[in-house]
């Protein structure tokens, strides 16, 4: 099969061609272009095309990351979506939760707003919690509301009702009215967005898929189009939020704000990729960059997955994401002192522009670059092969005068630096574990982006967590990624079940419902028969809770198994639980997957020539500079080991091993590294 | 001398873990309370009880169990205190805010001694007395507001008191939640002890401490050289209470600020005597009012720590409203914080110029019902909080439809309301032209209508409904519109109500309507841009756009 995978970056678009049947892997870079996204990939394919002697119709299968979700919401340039709301409704998406995001600023800036009051239209229709009717909807004041919400501006329509998740009669009727009433406007209901209560997250994720499907909708299709008229004929897959794949029509209408997190999940998915092929499943994902951190949580191999995030401006989003913590530490960020004397490291960065002080691009502020660079740990001669030239000189200056006020000499200043980022980060890794329960002593950290290397094992070290893993090719881990993620669907269905009086035949016709559907999804995808799974599972909560924890079931399993287990994910997760207290099922969920095919990602070919250097380079466990092997990452082979100390160099990171720690190529590459015991 | 990086690494462990304590304490709640509306607090102290780490999500608790550590410590020995002991308390005469407010302290051993303490506190829906939800407007004393608990053990070395337990199940009208909330407050105080006996087995005890004492040291000497830095001078200002929760006649809060040298004097002298009625501040109440209001007015984005109070002298009279005497009643103690907060950012606006905003909504307009469960019949209370209007300000409108100063708690679903509570909640909405005109607009206030589905005894409750007392306008903005509250009766009649303890039956309907906030600076400034945009959002009226912005509306 040849694949190739594409991810759209800030800077550059990455594209990866996969012949598993010829065994190559192939890799091309070009500049993103963000004003036309798919022009770029064009030229990034072709000229892979081209290299491996290929025609575009060769090509079976084309999987796509993108950030143009990311970007709008990021930047707010959403189309103007309207909002035609039932009885009580009009305002919940301005007023929210009544909370202020800044609760110690009087003079406080305004909340976002996604449609302005006059583009909401209310209109009488109520339904009640048992999904009862208790006001009928007025259609004739819904046709004169539709036309108002398009003579306001409104370039596509929110429906908005409560309890729709119980009974979408109400919503499904108005959406119709859209369509007959306007020409053909982009419609879309709070229920076909969730089906889980809670008004305000659920509108809100509406409102923001009504404003994001008018733009990404006709990026996807012109992008299909620009393949077809390329001369491919393989279809087009489109990583989610959810770190799974969906064809390119799923990708769009309802679906549409799933794309908000496409980009990271797919370099998760490639953390999970990289590290199951050297045997390993418990996994913290940390991909450090310039102004910020990805933290992801992966448990036996599978990623973390929730049900609702927190857009940048605050807004909550209903749709299953990889549980992905994103902290403003990198390697841009920048060192400061307050008024009281305490060291603090971001959240501000100098980002790429004027960037860290020994750039020599204007930057004033001393970052964790430029104490990486005061401690040699990073080479004063330039990064990335030389392209970069880097000051050390200034790196000291700026270093120095925080030094100056902290009463520490140079290097204790640069190392403080580094251990304050380092903290920010171990604990932000700490709340993530938590969450779930999650014993750290059983993960392997993964180091990633051009940073994560110069931080994973003292973080490793800090936080108990026995191995690191650097994969071959850190920036190309979202590109693995897309091109072994699985095809799936996410898909629930609410109950209110008690599972000691279990209405059984209920439960199972709403799990066979969704199952149909799920494999009915699968076989239009063009999934053949036999690569079709489906994993059910149940939430579960104690009578008068109202977060649920998700607990997986098998076919056919008895209730007092699930409710066991219930007890056990629940003491687990919250340190208590209370057997014999009374539970409610309040939802059943799937996952209808691809059964990947199991092969593994062929290997990239490369190597340094070259010889070992040396230089002086300064590590806590040293109290001082100390003669350090620099090692070139390409020049080591599988089976090859290193000692620490040692700084492993490679074009797009650099990866530090402190005394008492030893890395060891495997066999897939990738560099392990773990504390030697005496 | 410990190094400042030291500091700095243990401190970001210490906020992480009681970060990670106040995860857990929120996502395993039972009651809506705490999960939905985030009224909860964590923190990390010292061996003598000072915090040196805060998870605060409602400003009202920044800073308050600090006064409630040292009459644990008072009534505990420290021989008396073992390993795996868990204390409970929550007496307002004891250092607590009001009885609904249940702390939960652990001590974290090591070399065979108390080194830190982790606790945390949340608010329960219920904890018996008179009054379903236990907050009376016109409790006469501490007596009507239900269980008080001093400072014992709940948990004695790993055993938990199952007759304490017992008890407190047997006193409160919602048991299940209360119970499972009081379980998820011990798992996430039992969770920060072990977190903690990491950070000992890495850093050692001397070490620890040492972070800790320098951690309060720099917290102290970040906020004097805040008021340095401020020119020496002072403000005063009065606020009053609607009234005593028993009689009409206003309650007054006096205060006057001094910044003097790098410290700040906040004294309540010509503050009328403690109320009759159960809407006095306690002790603990009336401080962590005035740490909010420090805080958000000199240094919003300090790291909280026991340290910033020290540069900080309060004078509460005895015998006050500010400063009850045992019995007073206090549970609705909230009411009188939130004017005390206003109050003071009032006085301080008169000499710090970058303070440039306009008085919000303090009225709390709120209900506590007891109800059966629509689907089980089991008993329940329910509780919901309506914000207001904030003020305008020198840079922004005022924030609409939001729960200003002290609060920030979130507000009750409507979906969840109704799938918990007999009680349909059949719309939510901005108040149109409740905001006070200005060239910086006041924020707008919420209309929510409540449907009781079924009979409730329902406590309702609400302040600032009098004209003179509604959110202030400054330099030169008008004031926001009162709160008020009807009871439409099923037969068609209504009441206007205040604070007042009914029964409900099915088809009587609340109307709340809160209070807009106040407007900054001449209404005739504003731009009519903003004015026109308000009208065509129906935020304003036209006819208020033309009285109070000479607005004739798009040609």
């Amino acid at each position: 099969m040849r694949r190739i995978g594409v991810d759209t970056g800030g800077t550059f678009t990455d594209c990866v061609l996969v012949d598993d049947e010829a065994g190559l892997l192939m890799v091309e870079k070009v500049p993103s272009q963000p004003a036309s996204p798919d022009a770029a990939i064009l030229t990034g394919m072709m000229r892979l095309i081209e290299r491996a002697g290929l025609k575009p119709a060769d090509v079976d299968a084309v999987m796509h990351g993108t950030t143009i979700a990311t970007n709008v919401v990021i930047q707010e340039t959403y189309a103007p979506a309207g909002v035609l709301a039932t009885s009580g409704c009009r305002d919940v998406i301005e007023i929210g939760t009544q909370q202020r995001p800044q609760p110690y600023n009087l003079l406080h800036p305004p909340k976002p707003v996604l449609a302005p009051r006059n583009r909401r239209v209310e209109v009488r229709g109520r339904i009640a919690a048992d999904g009862a009717e208790v006001e009928p909807l007025d259609e004739d004041a819904a046709r004169v509301a539709i036309r108002e919400l398009i003579a306001q501006g409104a370039a596509s329509i929110a429906v908005t009702g409560l309890f729709s998740f119980v009974n979408p009669a109400h919503e499904r009727r108005l959406a119709e009215l859209v369509r007959e009433e306007t020409n053909d406007a982009y419609c879309i209901a709070s229920s076909d967005v969730s089906r889980e209560p809670r008004e305000y997250p659920r509108f809100a994720a509406t409102v923001v898929n009504a404003a994001l499907a008018p733009l990404l909708d006709p990026y996807v299709r012109r992008l299909q189009q620009r393949l077809a008229d390329s001369g491919f004929s393989a279809e087009l897959y489109i990583i989610q939020s959810s770190g799974g794949l969906a064809t390119a029509l799923r990708s769009m209408g309802e679906r549409a704000h799933n794309l908000v997190l496409s980009g990271p999940a797919a370099g998760i998915v490639g953390g999970v990729v990289t590290a199951a092929a050297s045997g390993l499943r418990n996994l913290v994902t940390l991909d450090v960059g310039g102004t910020s951190a990805d933290i992801g949580l992966v448990a036996d191999g599978e990623p973390r997955l929730r049900f609702d995030m927190a857009l940048p401006n605050g807004l909550p989003l209903h749709v299953a994401n990889l549980e992905i913590e994103t902290i403003g530490a990198g390697g841009g960020s920048i060192a400061w002192v307050d008024a009281g004397g305490a060291l603090r490291v971001g959240p501000q960065s100098a980002g790429a522009r004027p960037g860290p002080v020994c750039f020599g691009l204007g930057g004033a502020e001393p970052t964790v670059t430029d104490a990486q660079v005061v401690l040699r740990r990073l080479n004063p001669a330039g990064l990335l092969g030389g392209g970069l030239k880097l000051d050390r000189d200034k790196a000291c200056e700026a270093v120095g005068v925080l030094a100056q006020r902290l009463g520490l000499g140079l290097e204790q200043a640069a190392l403080g630096i580094v251990a304050v980022m380092e903290a920010n980060m171990a604990g932000a890794i700490l709340r993530s574990a938590a969450r779930h329960g999650d014993n750290l002593r059983e993960f392997t950290l993964v180091g990633a982006g051009g940073a994560g290397g110069l931080s994973a094992v003292a973080l490793a070290a800090t936080l108990q967590i026995p191995r690191v893993l650097i994969p071959p090719h850190p920036g190309l881990f979202s590109a693995a990624g897309l091109l072994s993620a699985e095809l799936r669907h996410d898909l629930s269905s609410p109950l209110m079940i008690d599972p000691d009086d279990p209405d059984v035949a209920a439960i199972t016709s709403v799990q066979s419902e969704l199952e149909d559907r799920a494999l009915r999804d699968l076989a239009t995808d063009r999934i053949p028969a036999e690569r079709r799974r489906c994993d059910h599972a149940l939430d579960l909560r104690y009578f008068g809770q109202e977060y649920a924890v998700t607990v997986p079931t098998a076919p056919g399993e008895r209730f007092a198994e699930v409710v066991r287990r219930f007890h056990e994910i629940h003491e687990k997760t919250y340190g208590h639980s209370a057997p014999g207290t009374r539970a409610e099922i309040t939802a059943a969920r799937i996952v209808g997957r691809s059964v990947a095919d199991g092969r593994a990602l062929p290997r990239a070919t490369q190597t340094d020539s070259g010889s070992e250097g040396r230089r002086s380079v300064w590590f806590e466990e040293t109290g001082g500079y100390a003669d350090t092997p620099v090692v070139k990452r390409f020049s080591l082979r599988p089976g090859d080991s290193v000692a620490g100390p040692a700084i492993i160099e490679q074009i797009d990171t650099t990866t530090v091993v402190p005394p008492g720690w030893a890395a060891v190529v495997d066999e897939r590459d990738c560099m392990i590294i773990e504390e030697v015991r005496p | 001398m410990i190094d400042p990086v030291t500091v700095a690494v243990i401190g970001s462990a210490l906020k992480a873990l009681i970060g990670e304590s106040g995860d857990s304490l929120r996502r395993s709640s039972h009651s809506p309370i705490i999960r939905e509306m985030l009224d909860y607090s964590c923190a990390l102290f010292n061996a003598k009880g000072e915090a040196v780490a805060e998870d605060a999500n409602i400003p009202a608790l920044l800073g308050s169990m600090t006064y409630a550590m040292p009459h644990l410590l008072r009534e505990n020995p420290p021989e008396t205190i073992e390993p795996g002991d868990v204390f409970i308390g929550n007496d307002p005469y004891r250092g607590c805010t009001h009885t609904l407010d249940i702390h939960i302290f652990a001590p974290v051993f090591a070399e065979g001694r108390v080194v830190a303490w982790v606790g945390n506190l949340a608010h329960h829906n219920d904890i018996g007395g008179t009054n379903p939800g236990t907050e009376g407007f016109a409790n006469r004393s501490i007596y009507e507001e239900g269980l008080r608990f001093p400072w014992v053990k709940l948990i004695e070395a790993g055993r938990e008191s199952l007759a304490l337990l017992r008890y407190f199940e047997n006193n409160t009208r919602d048991p299940i939640a209360s119970l499972g909330d009081l379980r998820a407050q011990i798992a996430a105080a039992k969770l920060g002890v072990r977190r903690m006996d990491d950070v000992i087995a890495k850093y050692g005890v001397a070490t620890l401490e040492a972070a800790m004492a320098e951690r309060l040291d720099q917290g102290e000497r970040r906020l004097r050289k805040v008021f340095s830095d401020t020119p020496d001078g002072g403000g005063s200002a009065e606020g009053f209470l609607d009234n005593d929760g028993t009689g009409d006649a206003p309650v007054r809060i006096a205060v006057s600020v001094e910044v003097k040298g790098d410290e700040l004097i906040v004294d309540f002298a010509g503050t009328d005597p403690q109320m009759a009625g159960g809407m006095n501040c306690s002790r603990t109440a009336t401080l962590a009012a005035v740490i909010f209001a420090v805080k958000a007015a000199f240094d919003p984005a300090s790291d909280q720590t026991a340290g910033s109070l020290r540069p900080i002298k309060i004078v509460l009279p005895e015998r006050t409203a500010v400063n009850p005497a045992f019995p007073a009643a206090v549970s609705l103690r909230h009411l009188a914080a939130q004017r005390i907060t206003d109050t003071i950012i009032r006085a301080v606006t008169q000499f710090k110029p970058d303070l440039a905003v306009a008085g919000s909504f303090v009225g709390f307009s709120s209900l506590a019902a007891e109800c059966r469960h629509p689907r089980t019949g089991l008993p329940v209370v329910m509780a919901d909080d309506l914000g207001g209007g904030m003020g305008g300000n020198a840079l922004h409108d005022g924030l609409n439809a939001v729960d200003p100063y002290l609060g920030n708690v979130g507000l009750l679903p409507m979906e969840i309301c109704e799938r918990q509570y007999p009680i349909r909640i059949a719309t939510t909405e901005l108040v149109p032209d409740s905001g006070g005109a200005g060239e910086r607009q006041g924020g707008l206030g919420i209309r929510r209508v409540y449907e009781f589905l079924d009979r409730c005894d329902v406590v309702f409750y609400t302040e600032q409904t009098k004209g003179e007392f509604a959110p202030w306008g400054a330099a030169g903005g008008a004031a926001g519109t009162p709160a008020r509250l009807v009871l439409e009766r099923a037969n068609g009649e209504h009441v206007p109500i205040t604070k007042n303890r009914l029964l409900v039956d099915a088809g009587d309907r609340l109307v709340t309507i809160t209070a807009g906030g106040g407007g900054w600076g001449a209404p005739l400034a504003r731009s009519l841009e903003r004015v026109a945009q308000d009208v065509l959002e129906g935020k304003i009226s036209p006819a208020r756009a033309r009285e109070a912005y000479g607005f004739e509306g798009a040609s």
